[in-house]
């Protein structure tokens, strides 16, 4: 139902080229973030402190301390260097599209999607959209742990029955573009819509590997929200089974009493499955 | 309500537990009135489906009356008389609407689940398992019905509940497995496993036009049954080699389609039953083929081989080498109830079948512990149970 890519653009290479900086001065550029940069330095004047301390062998510690200190006040990593990786410039963008198939006229579904105040009716993530202006959009979601997420957006692009597009303002610290497309799917099945996510992390390294990590949830989220949007516009429900007849006596005794005992039985049985949808707690709700 | 609950492999009661409430706008709450033990239930009974949860109510052949509908269900009210598919169908994704209702793809909320493990999800089933979405089961005095537009079906009163609540799972389901052999005039179809599905299978066989039906299975009950009730050629394959004794019966040429109406949990005879058993067991194998496999070795070139047994996983020792060089084709899937409920309500209403001949056993919902066991280990020459909540 779904497919999923990933891509990466290396915008650090394009910084360089950009800037017209020959190959040959990068070999003692900056290459650690400033935050790094200060940890590096605090760390290493610990480690050497230490180090004097604990003679003789601690001088192999102050040597690796120093280190740090001089990695810290140039900024210039040599293991970096070496691995060919930076945590000075802005991270690697991840890519994620998700697709699925939807029994119903385009028109229909690009309206649902080009009234975006009304999209917290049919996500089940969203808390609301408020419109400031025809281009600019305040979103709440609703996050994890209870704490509500929000962002604005400007709207880059709106092509009547084919897609939409938002990205992040300028000056926001994470920067992504969303689009929704949405295409006749062959064979009179309705309509095929896409979303792709597009976004980046501040931290150079550490930036791109939590962006990956990240990628993982964001793409079934992304699932999860198409897979409810079409149960709501088919259906006109969203399907659900929680609150169905059960023992509650057990079931009710904390969230998931048997959780590890079905997900192990289900590993058991079938390796290659993933634990059931509500271990993860996000059981549907009523829109 | 009382309600027959899975706790775990062998562990099976009858507890109370809340009543069924409306969930949805298009659900309905049905009484049950009389429920059926189905072959497939002994698999969560030997812990053979995973995602269960402790707890969950079980059945899916059930029938009863509705008590309550939802503010937009249209087509059903309180005091009408129902019977009601084991798959859960929306009615509107392009599946539906093209009559697959089995592959329904809405009526799953644990779609995930079963996306890690085959892809796609189908539809939901009532008391099958989390990943067939977790809906409560009919084996209990009221169940929730979502979709309820969509798939009852309401049954005449001059019927009784014997003669039509089979038509929830197990005729339809042997006769979409005959309706998928494409039986042409002069056919011979072989059906491995005589419990009600191939019973039914036999009866639909003949109903589609096949020329003769053979009949195999070990339990003497059953292949009495196939043979007095449903006038199937039968062999004992405890007694008999089966490949030797199709291949006499059709000329040398194989069945011209063969049906495994036996499923994930066969109880072969051979040394592939054995291999099967050994990795079943240390779970190295989630199904046990052996009926699958006998039936890929007889088809005929060109046949088709259909499957209405159940399968969940994964199987060795698959023969694929003589699917591709035999040329055969491989049909199975859930039974889309709904396509049949209609046609073969008609041919019962006409006489032309009365359904509740496989009825072996008749019992209370309180009872429903024995006679899962009684069932599973075929005593008292059990072949269908039905249950009265």
């Amino acid at each position: 139902m779904q497919e999923q890519v990933i891509a990466r653009t290396n915008y650090a290479t394009d910084t360089h080229i950009a800037h017209g900086q020959p190959a040959t001065l990068q070999t003692h550029q900056t290459n650690v973030a400033s935050f790094e940069r200060v940890a590096s330095v605090l760390a290493g004047s610990v480690l050497g402190v230490y180090g004097l301390r604990r003679r003789p062998y601690g001088l192999l510690l102050t040597l690796i301390g120093g280190g740090l200190i001089y990695r810290g006040i140039s900024g210039h990593c040599p293991v970096y260097q070496q691995l060919g990786i930076t945590s000075a410039n802005p991270s690697e963008e991840q890519q994620i599209t998700k697709a699925i198939t939807i029994n119903r006229p385009i028109a229909d579904l690009y309206h649902i999607w080009d009234t975006v105040e009304a999209l917290p009716y049919v996500l089940q993530h969203l808390e609301s959209v408020q419109v400031i202006d025809p281009l600019h959009t305040h979103w709440v979601g609703k996050g994890s742990l209870g704490m509500p997420i929000a962002w604005d957006s400007v709207l880059t692009e709106a092509v009547q029955d084919s897609h939409i597009s938002w990205s992040s303002l300028p000056e926001a610290p994470i920067h992504y573009t969303g689009i929704i497309s949405f295409v006749v799917a062959p064979g009179n099945r309705g309509t095929e819509v896409r979303f792709s996510l597009n976004y980046g992390l501040p931290g150079g390294v550490y930036g791109e590997l939590a962006a990956q990590l990240l990628a993982g949830l964001i793409g079934q989220l992304i699932t999860e929200e198409l897979r409810g949007f079409k149960q709501l516009v088919e259906t006109g429900q969203r399907t659900r089974t929680s609150g169905q007849s059960a023992d509650h006596q057990l079931h009710q005794t904390n969230d998931h009493p048997d959780a590890d005992e079905v997900l192990q039985g289900s590993m058991d049985s079938f390796p290659a499955s993933d634990p059931p949808a509500w271990l993860a707690g996000n059981q549907e709700k009523e829109s | 309500m009382k309600a027959l609950c899975w706790y775990g492999s062998d562990d099976i009661r009858v507890e109370t537990v809340p009543d069924p409430q409306i969930i949805n706008p298009g659900d309905a709450i049905v009484k049950v009135t009389t429920t059926a033990i189905c072959g497939s239930d002994l698999h969560i009974l030997n812990g053979a489906i995973p995602t269960m949860q402790k707890g969950d109510v079980l059945g899916h052949e059930f029938m009863g009356e509705v008590v309550e509908v939802g503010k937009s269900v249209v087509m059903l009210k309180p005091g009408d008389r129902v019977v009601v598919p084991f798959t859960i169908a929306c009615g509107n994704c392009s599946y539906c609407t093209k009559g697959l209702w089995s592959l329904c793809d809405n009526s799953n909320p644990n779609a995930v689940i079963a996306e890690k493990l085959y892809g796609s999800s189908a539809a939901g089933l009532f008391g099958y398992s989390h990943m067939f979405g977790g809906y409560a089961g009919g084996q209990a005095e009221y169940v929730r019905v979502p979709y309820a537009d969509v798939g009852p079906i309401k049954v005449p009163e001059h019927l009784t509940d014997e003669q039509v609540l089979f038509l929830s799972d197990i005729f339809p389901t042997g006769y979409m497995a005959a309706e998928n052999c494409n039986i042409q005039s002069g056919d011979i179809v072989a059906i491995w496993g005589c419990g009600p599905v191939g019973q039914f299978a036999i009866k639909s066989a003949f109903m589609l036009g096949a020329k003769s039906v053979i009949a195999i299975d070990h339990i003497a009950e059953r292949l009495t049954m196939a043979q007095q009730h449903g006038h199937a050629q039968v062999i004992n394959d405890e007694e008999t080699d089966v490949h030797e004794a199709l291949m006499e019966l059709t000329g040398g040429r194989g069945p011209d389609a063969c049906i495994d109406a036996v499923g994930m949990e066969a109880h072969g005879m051979g040394i592939d039953a054995l291999y099967d058993k050994v990795k079943h067991a240390i779970r190295a194998e989630t199904d046990r083929p052996t009926a699958l496999r006998h039936a890929i070795q007889a088809c005929r070139k060109g046949g088709i081989v259909s499957i209405p047994g159940v399968y969940g996983g994964l199987i060795d020792k698959f023969p694929i080498g003589s699917v591709f060089n035999k040329g055969l084709t491989l049909k199975g899937g859930q039974t889309h109830v709904q396509r049949y409920l209609r046609p073969l309500l008609d041919r019962i209403t006409r006489g032309e079948i009365d359904p509740s001949f496989v009825i072996t056993h008749r019992l209370s919902l309180e009872e429903a512990p024995q006679a899962y066991r009684m069932f599973r280990d075929k005593h008292d020459q059990c072949i269908k149970v039905v249950l009265k909540p």
